[in-house]
């Protein structure tokens, strides 16, 4: 995890209903991380709330889900709002719910034939517990999805500089600076981890607190004396201490041997360790190859 | 892409719940294709069918499960099963409860990892037909990207060789398509799949690599390609399903694409992930020999 919270958007035209769902989900934690708020009141304003939370590229969001009303300024406002997301945008990742007062004007099943969401909600169904489950399982479900794509995102973005070491390395860099800044080009202040390549023995590139090799190279020592566990195959290894992670890629005929490391803002959960993991088998192959 | 059906497991120990639920969801169809149903009146019962029919967990889109059966929690300690002793993220587990006192909503969210949780006076008609549709989209979606990034994995893995990476495509594609046992899986229909580098099918499955290199041609020459991004990448799609996929690569580069018979007309993300894997075996192959 890379976000110190979570960004939910929440779209109605109905300033009460804002507000409840508001105090509803202040207590909320996913991954024992708050959740950060963000409302609009109609879809023109939901698209400028979105625009603002846009990481580098307009298909990269900092939201997680969106919670979507569907009668605004006109009677389909929230659904072309939801068609903005996935058609102009290319959000994928974004975990849409509809929630509607009238579904009459808008039925469940024509809108999920219709449109690529994740969830219906009529405002009776969508209690606080729904919320609750909304919210939480709609998170974890995007982190993952959001994270297996940066990672072949990022494979395809290497791959053509992988001519020579320090053309993977620049690449490497550079993308770790799009990554923390904004559309607008603004650093992005919630994203709170420190990450960093190990290759062959030295350090190669980092970002967060890990820009330079010093106090990385100190933290992967302390991990390195850990306990470790095996992935399935082969001989790589990982080791997890509190929110920081280590995973080795043993040095083969075709990979080079690399130490990943993260210290994200919450504990990795399974699933981030492998796909990571199937992303540093590539990663060690491509510096392989460019030598 | 090859699919002939959806498969959907629904565990309950109430035998009409699971005739009702059979019957709302016989209609459903996802992309245009219907659902295969599998229904299992417990907990062991369920693991059962997931461990002897070993490959239907990997297709498993959708699993509708009840919590109260042998034990007060046997649904989920099934979904645990399935996350955790199984190791599969993609699934879509969703909780359909009668007993919400026994398993409460915020509990069974906090301590597993659900997509979802419906009581039964919850679970409507309109609300299975959400949950399955939904469901099923963002499991393929998920599972088709995974897929490819394991493919991916292994051409990169195989750089320096043409030989080892034309031999792990189409071992890949091979066991994509097979279970464990070598028969072809039975949910899948129509497979016919080639990888065609310059005017070289280097992997190939179904029909013959003439059979493959004149759908390609066929395809450039007759329906309208549509760009993916702003790249160069492309891809065609013709009246009965058929798709070309054609990726950019640098100038002087050779062209690669993917030509296939998929069983519906695939979402636009398909196209979209096959180029971006087109353009990373290219970027392996012009660098081996």
């Amino acid at each position: 995890m890379h976000l110190s919270e979570f960004n939910v958007v929440l779209v109605d035209d109905e300033p009460d209903v804002l507000e409840v769902s508001r105090l509803a989900m202040r207590h909320f934690k996913v991954y024992g991380l708050p959740i950060k708020l963000h409302t609009a009141t109609s879809k023109a304003q939901g698209i400028e709330v979105l625009n603002s939370l846009t990481l580098g590229r307009p298909d990269i969001s900092m939201a997680s889900v969106a919670l979507i009303d569907v009668v605004m300024e006109t009677d389909h406002a929230g659904l072309e709002l939801c068609d903005h997301i996935r058609e102009v945008m290319k959000n994928r990742t974004m975990q849409l719910y509809v929630r509607t007062g009238q579904p009459g004007v808008a039925p469940e099943r024509a809108v999920l034939d219709r449109y690529d969401i994740q969830g219906y909600l009529s405002k009776v169904e969508a209690t606080e517990d729904k919320l609750y489950t909304v919210v939480k399982a709609g998170i974890r479900q995007s982190s993952y999805v959001a994270l297996s794509h940066a990672l072949q995102d990022l494979v395809r973005y290497l791959i053509p500089h992988a001519t020579s070491r320090e053309s993977i390395t620049q690449a490497l860099r550079e993308w770790q600076r799009l990554a923390r800044l904004t559309l607008a080009g603004a650093k992005a202040e919630t994203i709170r981890s420190a990450l960093c390549y190990v290759i062959d023995g030295e350090f190669v590139a980092g970002a967060g607190d890990w820009q330079d090799g010093g106090e990385a190279l100190k933290r992967r020592d302390a991990l390195l004396a850990l306990p470790s566990q095996a992935f399935n195959e082969g001989e790589d290894r990982f080791t997890v201490d509190g929110n920081e992670l280590l995973i080795q890629i043993a040095p083969s005929a075709q990979n080079a041997g690399v130490q990943y490391m993260l210290r994200g803002t919450a504990t990795s959960p399974d699933w981030e360790i492998f796909l990571y993991h199937r992303y540093l088998r590539s990663f060690s192959a491509l510096w392989k190859l460019a030598c | 892409m090859y699919q002939k059906e959806w498969e959907i497991l629904v565990v309950d120990d109430d035998p009409d719940m699971l005739a009702v639920t059979r019957l709302a969801t016989r209609p459903i169809q996802v992309y245009g294709v219907p659902l295969k149903v599998h229904t299992c009146a417990s907990m062991a019962e369920a693991v059962a069918l997931l461990n002897t029919k070993a490959d239907l967990l990997p297709a498993l889109a959708v699993a509708l499960i009840d919590v109260v059966m042998e034990t007060d929690t046997a649904g989920l300690d099934l979904c645990r099963f399935i996350r955790e002793e199984r190791r599969n993220p993609l699934t879509q587990l969703f909780i359909r409860t009668g007993q919400p006192g026994l398993a409460p909503e915020r509990a069974v969210i906090d301590r597993y990892d659900v997509n979802g949780y419906f009581t039964k006076a919850e679970a409507t008609d309109d609300k299975l037909y959400s949950m399955i549709k939904s469901g099923v989209r963002q499991y393929y979606w998920s599972a088709f990207a995974l897929g490819v990034l394991h493919m991916v994995r292994g051409v990169n893995e195989a750089t320096g060789s043409r030989a080892a990476i034309a031999n792990f495509l189409q071992q890949a594609l091979e066991a994509a398509f097979a279970e464990r046992t070598g028969s072809p899986v039975a949910s899948y229909a129509n497979v016919n799949c080639s990888f065609i580098f310059g005017d070289e099918v280097v992997a190939n499955v179904g029909w013959s690599p003439a059979q493959a290199l004149a759908a390609r041609d066929e395809l450039d020459r007759s329906a309208q390609a549509v760009a993916i991004g702003s790249g160069g990448d492309s891809y065609t799609i013709d009246a009965n399903h058929r798709l070309l996929v054609k990726a950019s690569t640098p100038p002087g580069g050779m062209p690669v694409c993917a030509v296939s018979t998929p069983t519906f007309r695939v979402p636009e993300f398909v196209p979209a992930v096959i180029s971006h894997s087109l353009a990373c075996y290219a970027a392996s192959w012009q660098a081996s020999r």
